[in-house]
């Protein structure tokens, strides 16, 4: 709008204002409906400006809202990774307790062999002991026959002595009757031994050998795998514990350039504040146009006198020197350092 | 022990993303949209530890806002840094004159903000 004042100005110069009164009149009411027209274009431009002014802040808002729900979920992650590397070691903590008990019980499984050997042993013992009242409980059954027949001799001597052997014929028949009772115990007892040799060689047999043996077998080949386990548990835990340090890594880098990104919105003060600077001179420069139609068509028409734009561009230049320029602004917002144009450091303590 | 800050700028973004940085740092923040604002709140009995306000704002300026602040009872000493888009030495020693700690001109990295609030603050304990 400013390059078409100036034309218009040097213009008016150059033609001059008409000779005649005739052509005055209508070459004042062109120029100045011409200067009107320019500064309400002007004005609208502005109010346009303003309007994206405005709607950069409004989208800058939006993005600090996007970002501050970003931060929050990248929050939220660092707090579940440390939850979840807190339940590893929690479980590590709980299978190794577990581990132990299993190394425990490996060893009492180890024993177990030997252990059995000599319970065996001993019951071969106890078996041999066995065998030896076998041979005892045989004598007594002899003995138990030996008293019968005696006791049978006795009765028959009793009868030849008649009525003088009666008496002995009595005692004869006792001892028949406690033969007889010897002999059911006797037998009750073989009976006895019998089942305990049968339980002896059911349970300590070459066939028990062969399933403890299995039983001692599965028993390791189960330890074995627990023991294999417990290495891939702990190759997962260390696996997920180096992947949790690396997302944290990841999760921290995130982190600052969440706070960076809320830093660089920054950017959207500085846009508003150079629009704000513009509109001001745009709108000094508009009235200095409305002027200028003004002094057109009073009854005596006047050119408006040159260089009202100067201070105002003049203010304007100030206005800008004295703020961070737009490169300045970018190069501090991409982070990098000061470039050499700055006047004075960026940051000062007094 | 929370700090307190007072963030004071016209500018609804930079009341957002500055005040952002310095709460998650761990900062408890206020905000007011210019000195008036500010004041308001001081003589309220709102007591910062530090304020750090803009230069360009309607009804009461940054500089002149220093001046008050300097002024008031119980915040003579509170520490105040400057965060504008001016960078011309001129203003600089005025803001200086006027009884500011620093000058910071925007844009700002989060890192370089808190590093200088964090120089500032232990002053005030």
């Amino acid at each position: 709008m400013l390059s078409w004042l100036q034309r218009m100005v040097r213009w008016c110069r150059r033609a001059g204002p008409p000779t005649t009164p005739a052509a005055q009149a209508p070459w004042c009411a062109g120029v100045a409906e011409f200067l009107h027209d320019s500064a309400e274009a002007g004005r609208a431009i502005d109010q346009e400006l303003g309007e994206i002014s405005a709607f950069t802040e409004g989208s800058a808002v939006a993005i600090l809202e996007r970002v501050r729900r970003l931060d929050s979920t990248a929050g939220k992650l660092v707090e579940y990774l440390g939850r979840t590397e807190e339940q590893g070691d929690h479980m590590q903590a709980e299978l190794q307790a577990s581990t132990e008990v299993i190394a425990e019980i490996s060893a009492f499984i180890g024993r177990l062999p030997q252990q059995m050997r000599e319970e065996r042993a001993q019951m071969q013992g106890l078996l041999q002991h066995v065998l030896g009242l076998d041979q005892a409980l045989a004598r007594v059954n002899g003995f138990g026959r030996q008293i019968h027949l005696l006791s049978i001799n006795a009765a028959i001597e009793a009868a030849r002595a008649g009525e003088r052997g009666r008496g002995f014929a009595v005692i004869a028949a006792e001892v028949r009757k406690l033969s007889e009772e010897s002999d059911v115990v006797v037998r009750t007892i073989a009976r006895e031994i019998a089942e305990v040799r049968e339980a002896v060689a059911k349970g300590f047999g070459d066939r028990r050998d062969e399933q403890d043996a299995q039983h001692v077998a599965d028993a390791q080949r189960l330890l074995q795998s627990v023991d294999r386990l417990s290495h891939v548990n702990e190759d997962m835990r260390q696996f997920y514990s180096t992947e949790i340090r690396i997302v944290s890594q990841y999760n921290q880098m995130l982190s600052g350039e969440i706070v960076e990104l809320m830093g660089s919105i920054q950017y959207q003060d500085i846009v508003r504040q150079k629009v704000e600077r513009y509109c001001a001179t745009s709108a000094a420069l508009q009235e200095i146009a409305r002027n200028a139609a003004r002094q057109l068509l009073a009854p005596e028409p006047t050119l408006p006198p040159p260089g009202q734009h100067q201070p105002v561009l003049a203010a304007y230049a100030l206005g800008e020197a004295q703020h961070v320029t737009a490169e300045q602004a970018a190069h501090q917002t991409r982070g990098a350092a000061p470039t050499a144009a700055s006047a004075a450091p960026a940051i000062e303590l007094f | 022990m929370t700090r307190k800050i007072l963030l004071v700028d016209d500018s609804t973004t930079i009341l957002m993303g500055v005040g952002d940085i310095l709460a998650r740092a761990g900062y408890a923040v206020e905000t007011a949209g210019d000195g008036v604002q500010a004041m308001t709140k001081l003589r309220g009995g709102y007591k910062p530890d530090l304020i750090v306000t803009d230069v360009n704002m309607p009804q009461m300026d940054g500089l002149t806002l220093i001046k008050e602040v300097r002024k008031a009872p119980g915040l003579r000493f509170t520490p105040v840094l400057v965060l504008t888009t001016e960078s011309q030495q001129a203003k600089r020693d005025e803001a200086r004159a006027s009884g500011a700690t620093g000058w910071i001109v925007k844009p700002v990295s989060a890192q370089d903000l808190l590093k200088t609030v964090g120089h500032v603050l232990p002053l005030a304990a």
